[in-house]
């Protein structure tokens, strides 16, 4: 009793917040999720900015998707919302307490700019005088003492570097941004802060560090301009980047930055050599050809004959390399050499680091986009395409874009100085010695641990592992030595986006189950305020035009624009502000409201993309609906596109407000609504998966409905009997189903069935089939972990023969004991059966490492075993690779094949015959075996077209279930209330089907933890009496949102699902009657604007 | 038509990219000429031949629809 109340009063104490260390995708995952599901969250960076390294990269792989645009909404909500406190120049000092209730202490490092203050107008970095290298940018283009990383950088204020602003230099002065800053933004005599942060989880996600190509010094990095790493290619290949995405050579470059600097010299070597002749009377010509006949002789003269010598040699330098400029030309052969800094015992790096042949396949197929004419050669060992649709992908580079693969160690690289270019020899795949030429050479640079991981694991107290990333479990791959400490993201280990996105989302599970007792108590209900009801009101419409600075101010004639305002119908007040967006004109807009009893306002400034949501809440604050509101964008579609023409950037101006204030007096107030939600989860598969997710659930605090379609739980992880690593699945899942049997929040069904789905995200109602009866359960979201099972292959003697078994039947007979396997002398393995072929053309991603796994499992039971592994490419990627390596020190052999050259299994007089075409040995070869054993691929659950089509789910290519975006949604459906976790997405470890379940039990957590979820109301609405039920709109609406309903008497009528309409209007242009009218861009508001343009100031 | 005729554009913008992009156009200081009005959709789902005749009648040269 005593302990059970000491435990309550534990739970008490706890701390509803949350510390994400690290601003990278990983944690901003993790910020999102735990903020949206009712924590504060605390997101510690020790950059100025958040965003990461895929805030540098230019496009992502499998997709080619732009980096940015995918980051873009995210951080747009990170840095609005109202539970996540971001915390930029921020390092962590130490830690103390328990879990539930840490005291992590912070050091906020001054940023010298006021973050509240700062409109992120640039004006304070135009006018710096200080140039410094762009770290953004890799260093390859110059940025200002006083900077921002990049356009829509989180926060949006600007940053000093101390280091470099001259400002902070010992006997120096500047303040040019102070005096140049309107918004007196600049503070110089900011100071160090130490923070205390009281939170009751914490989560590292401080990522990782290119390895540093100079400690590889046989590629010439740093010596040779040419060559570079792939995070500087990346930079090369934007839009944002140092060339504008032309892919000029650094040679070339360094060339083009002299010639300024050259002509300046030359020009003060001329004003020098002017000196002589006023002093001498003659032209430098005339001196030279007297001084040279010797008629001319004195220390003087040798002085100005030295300077002309050095006059002429300058100059023929400067011709030179303007010649060079101009002939300039963008490369034409590129090559990516893999492996640097990764699979390298020699330099202590032997793990593999995942992404580099994805990324260098990514690049060079972004490179001949560019432009279809360049020559791209990928340079590997192993092409490991391992993650959902890289195998198809890596295709479509070779066979499609024409992205040459060579599959061969670099003997050397050679730079050619007359043209700058690279001479790489290799030996190719007939084992015969060549040489070719590049323009440009990528070091395709692995993944290493973030420099200052070790530190901060002391001050933390976790352990690190021998590669300094964080060390975690075998079967548990977010939880660090210390409990109440997590980690995601590369800091874990190397990894891709998706990968770190999920285990984003998987950490945030376990530190939100930490401290689900507390959910609610640290976080601010959002304020609410009383309504005036304008209905029936004339329109009274306050105008403000905005000067931003002199960014609007500097090209517009804003105070014309303000006068033209007052001649406007309905316009009562008018004013114009510096900065419409600062704290004190939110006072002056809600004075205004008050004093002139306005019922519309519009602002001429900046994007509604950006901005709407300040102002909308403003006039919240003032007493009227939110949507009475118009942005008209006078600044990124006006003064700054416009920067020449003043008048005719005036004129636009007025007619941008023209068609705002015509719209504005036609809306009306919209309400946004909110529908109660079921807080109870469906989970589909009792399999690893399904069972970690029930039991995630259950720790949030929350019921969990567990359907399984068999008599057993448990699914394929009964028959895992151990990893490469430690883990034992068999064991871990037995344990998993005690707990869920014995759970009281979980219900499991066993041999059921889902039969149907009604309803929508936050209120779903399922019929299940149990035992010949039906019965339906009610619940908010619904989490898809079918999983899927091992190929039964039809090759090499399957079912044919005894001899022959499957990976999976191999382990089984490990586990059992040496008695088993003791026998067998030659055992032979074939990779990728079922796998990578044309009509199944993915890989299965653990076969390598299963392979590898059961090889040395062999080999320590029965050391004198010949084992051999037949493979097409060894995909033992991240940590694996060690246990790969291991296997080839014990001995296991590894024969490669190429796809159109199979093995051939017969029977033998003693057993197998296997013939395999080695294709590095260049012969057929006789390999004589008492067992072979197939690494079969893995495939999609049989009843997973079925559940799909029950359930309205998409499905890939190869019928796994289809996530709403590959690379930052891989949990969600695009459906809202269904996630997927396990094999059902995909092939995948034990440990990683844990990690997806978590993951998806936090994704699922944003809706389940709400007692009800606000829609906005920009949606649809029907007319009753001019709809006619002809479903025109049903048949327009991708989203399943308006359908043809019989309401009362057997009458029929659309209606609207508001929870499901996105507010495209896209049944709105199908509707022949105007019934259907989506609210907020009514025909009637559209046409005002459109018929505004009447006036179009158009040129004489 | 004048020599130095330029048409007075409407343009009809999905919020989601076509509008973002005239916004990073503005962020980017490219310059372009001062002739059209844009008018933002949420998606151009929402569009009609409506607004199309409409913007010509209001005396538009021509009309942009991008999203």
């Amino acid at each position: 009793m005593a302990e059970k109340k000491a435990q309550q009063m534990n739970e008490v104490r706890k701390t509803g917040a949350i510390a994400v260390l690290g601003g990278g995708i990983a944690g901003i995952q993790s910020a999102l999720d735990i903020a949206n599901s009712g924590f504060k969250v605390y997101l510690v960076e020790e950059q100025p900015y958040v965003g990461g390294v895929m805030s540098q990269l230019d496009k992502t792989f499998p997709t080619n998707d732009c980096s940015s645009c995918m980051m873009g909404p995210k951080l747009v909500e990170l840095a609005h919302h109202r539970n996540i406190e971001i915390l930029t120049k921020t390092s962590v000092e130490k830690l103390e307490g328990i879990p539930g209730h840490f005291t992590l202490s912070v050091k906020r490092h001054p940023r010298y700019v006021l973050e509240d203050k700062c409109t992120g107008c640039g004006e304070c970095a135009e006018k710096c005088p200080t140039v410094v290298p762009d770290v953004y940018n890799m260093g390859l283009s110059k940025a200002k003492a006083i900077h921002k990383y990049y356009a829509q950088s989180i926060p949006s204020a600007y940053n000093i570097d101390a280091s470099k602003c001259r400002n902070f230099q010992p006997g120096k002065k500047c303040g040019v941004c102070s005096k140049i800053c309107q918004a007196g933004a600049i503070d110089y005599k900011q100071e160090e802060k130490l923070v205390d942060l009281q939170v009751g989880a914490i989560i590292l996600a401080i990522g990782y560090e290119p390895f540093d190509a100079l400690r590889a010094p046989q590629y010439g990095y740093g010596r040779t301009p040419n060559v570079v790493t792939s995070l500087e290619f990346e930079r090369f290949l934007s839009a944002t980047g140092p060339t504008q995405g032309r892919l000029y050579r650094p040679s070339e470059l360094a060339v083009q930055a002299r010639v300024p600097g050259m002509e300046k010299a030359l020009q003060k070597h001329q004003r020098e050599l002017e000196k002589y002749v006023k002093t001498y009377g003659m032209s430098s010509d005339e001196f030279i050809e007297k001084y040279s006949r010797g008629e001319l002789s004195g220390d003087h003269y040798d002085e100005w004959a030295r300077q002309w010598r050095a006059h002429l040699l300058l100059k023929g330098e400067l011709e030179k390399a303007k010649e060079r400029v101009e002939s300039m030309e963008t490369a034409r052969r590129i090559a990516w050499i893999q492996c640097v800094g990764s699979r390298d015992n020699a330099i202590g790096r032997d793990y593999c680091s995942y992404v580099c042949c994805m990324y260098a396949t990514k690049q060079a197929m972004i490179a001949k986009e560019h432009d279809a004419g360049i020559e791209t050669a990928i340079f590997y060992i192993d092409l490991r395409a391992q993650g959902k649709g890289f195998d198809r992908f890596y295709e479509r580079a070779r066979d499609e874009t024409g992205v040459r693969y060579v599959r061969s160690m670099i003997s050397r690289i050679v730079p050619l100085p007359e043209t700058d270019r690279l001479l790489i020899s290799y030996s190719d795949e007939n084992n015969v010695m060549r040489e070719e030429e590049f323009d440009m050479v990528v070091l395709s640079v692995g993944l290493c641990a973030h420099p200052s991981t070790v530190e901060l694991a002391g001050r933390l107290g976790i352990e690190p592992d021998p590669f300094a990333f964080i060390r975690t479990g075998p079967m548990d791959m977010v939880s660090a030595s210390r409990p109440g400490i997590y980690v995601c993201g590369a800091a874990q280990g190397p990894k891709d986006i998706p990968d770190s996105v999920q285990q984003g989302s998987s950490a945030a599970a376990c530190a939100t189950g930490l401290v689900a007792g507390v959910r609610g108590s640290m976080i601010e209900p959002p304020a609410r305020y009383e309504e005036r009801d304008v209905r029936g009101e004339k329109p009274r419409i306050g105008v403000f035009v905005c000067h931003c600075g002199i960014n609007i101010a500097g090209v517009v004639d804003t105070e014309a624009v303000a006068e033209y305002a007052k001649t406007l119908p309905g316009v009562e007040y008018v004013f114009s502000p510096m900065f419409a967006c600062s704290t004190d004109q939110q006072k002056e807009i809600k004075r205004a409201i008050g004093e002139h009893k306005l019922n519309r306002f519009v602002v001429a400034s900046c994007t509604p993309r950006t901005h709407e949501p300040l102002f909308r809440n403003t006039l919240r604050e003032a007493g009227l609906n939110p949507y009475l509101f118009e942005l008209a964008n006078i600044r990124e579609h006006d003064s700054w596109v416009h920067q020449a023409e003043h008048e005719r950037a005036t004129e636009k101006a007025k007619d941008l407000v023209r068609m705002a204030v015509a719209r504005v007096g036609l809306l009306e107030p919209i309400y946004d609504f909110s529908c109660e939600v079921v807080q109870k989860a469906l989970i589909i598969g009792g399999g690893l998966a399904g069972l970690t997710a029930a039991l995630a659930v259950a720790e949030q605090g929350f019921p969990a409905v567990l359907v399984e379609k068999t008599p057993e739980l448990g699914g394929n992880a009964r028959k895992l009997f151990f990893t490469e690593d430690g883990g034992e699945p068999s064991k871990y899942v037995d344990d998993l189903i005690k707990a869920a049997e014995s759970s009281e929040l979980i219900k499991i069904y066993r041999e059921a069935e889902v039969l149907g789905i009604k309803g929508s995200c936050g209120a779903f109602s399922t019929r299940i089939g149990v035992g010949g009866e039906v019965v339906e359960a009610s619940h908010g979201v619904t989490i898809i972990a079918t999983g899927g099972c091992e190929y039964k292959p039809a090759e090499y003697l399957y079912g044919q023969n005894g001899r022959v078994v499957t990976q999976k039947e191999f382990e089984l007979m490990l586990s059992k004991g040496p008695a088993c396997v003791q026998g067998f002398r030659n055992v032979t393995m074939i990779q990728c059966v079922g796998s990578r072929e044309p009509e199944n053309s993915y890989c299965s991603r653990v076969c390598c490492t299963a392979a590898v796994k059961n090889s040395l499992k062999l080999k320590e039971i029965n050391p004198a075993a010949n084992v051999s592994v037949l493979y097409r490419d060894i995909r033992t990627f991240g940590m694996k690779e060690l246990q790969y390596g291991e296997a080839r020190r014990l001995g296991v052999r590894f024969f490669r094949f190429d796809e159109d050259r199979k093995p051939e299994a017969e029977i033998g007089d003693a057993g197998l015959d296997l013939y395999v075409f080695d294709s590095q040995l260049k012969r057929r070869i006789l390999l004589k075996t008492d067992l072979l054993v197939l690494s079969a691929a893995i495939r999609p659950g049989e009843d997973s077209k079925k559940l799909a089509e029950t359930l309205r789910l998409p499905l890939d290519q190869d019928g796994f279930f289809l996530e709403a975006h590959p690379k930052l949604r891989p949990l969600d459906f695009t459906t809202p209330g269904f996630f997927l976790c396990g094999l059902a997405q995909g092939p995948k470890f034990a440990n990683e089907s844990i990690l997806q379940a978590r993951g998806a039990v936090s994704r699922a957590m944003t809706i389940l933890s709400r007692k009800e979820i606000v829609a906005e109301g920009v949606v649809t609405e029907v007319d009753p009496s001019l709809c006619r039920a002809c479903g025109e709109c049903e048949q327009a609406c991708l989203f399943d949102a308006i359908k043809v309903t019989e309401v009362e008497n057997g009458k029929k009528r659309a209606v609207v699902n508001r929870a499901l309409c996105t507010g495209c209007g896209a049944c709105n242009g199908a509707c022949p009657t105007g019934a259907a009218s989506l609210a907020h861009f009514r025909d009637s508001q559209i046409e005002a604007m459109i018929e505004a343009c009447r006036k179009i100031s158009n040129p004489v | 038509m004048s020599e130095n005729f330029e048409p007075g554009i409407v343009a009809f913008l999905c919020n989601w990219c076509a509008y973002a992009g005239a916004d990073l156009a503005g962020v980017a200081r490219m310059q372009y000429p001062p002739n059209v009005r844009i008018i933002r959709l949420l998606c151009t789902g929402r569009m009609n031949h409506g607004f199309i005749l409409k913007a010509f009648e209001a005396g538009a040269d021509g009309v942009m629809v991008s999203g």
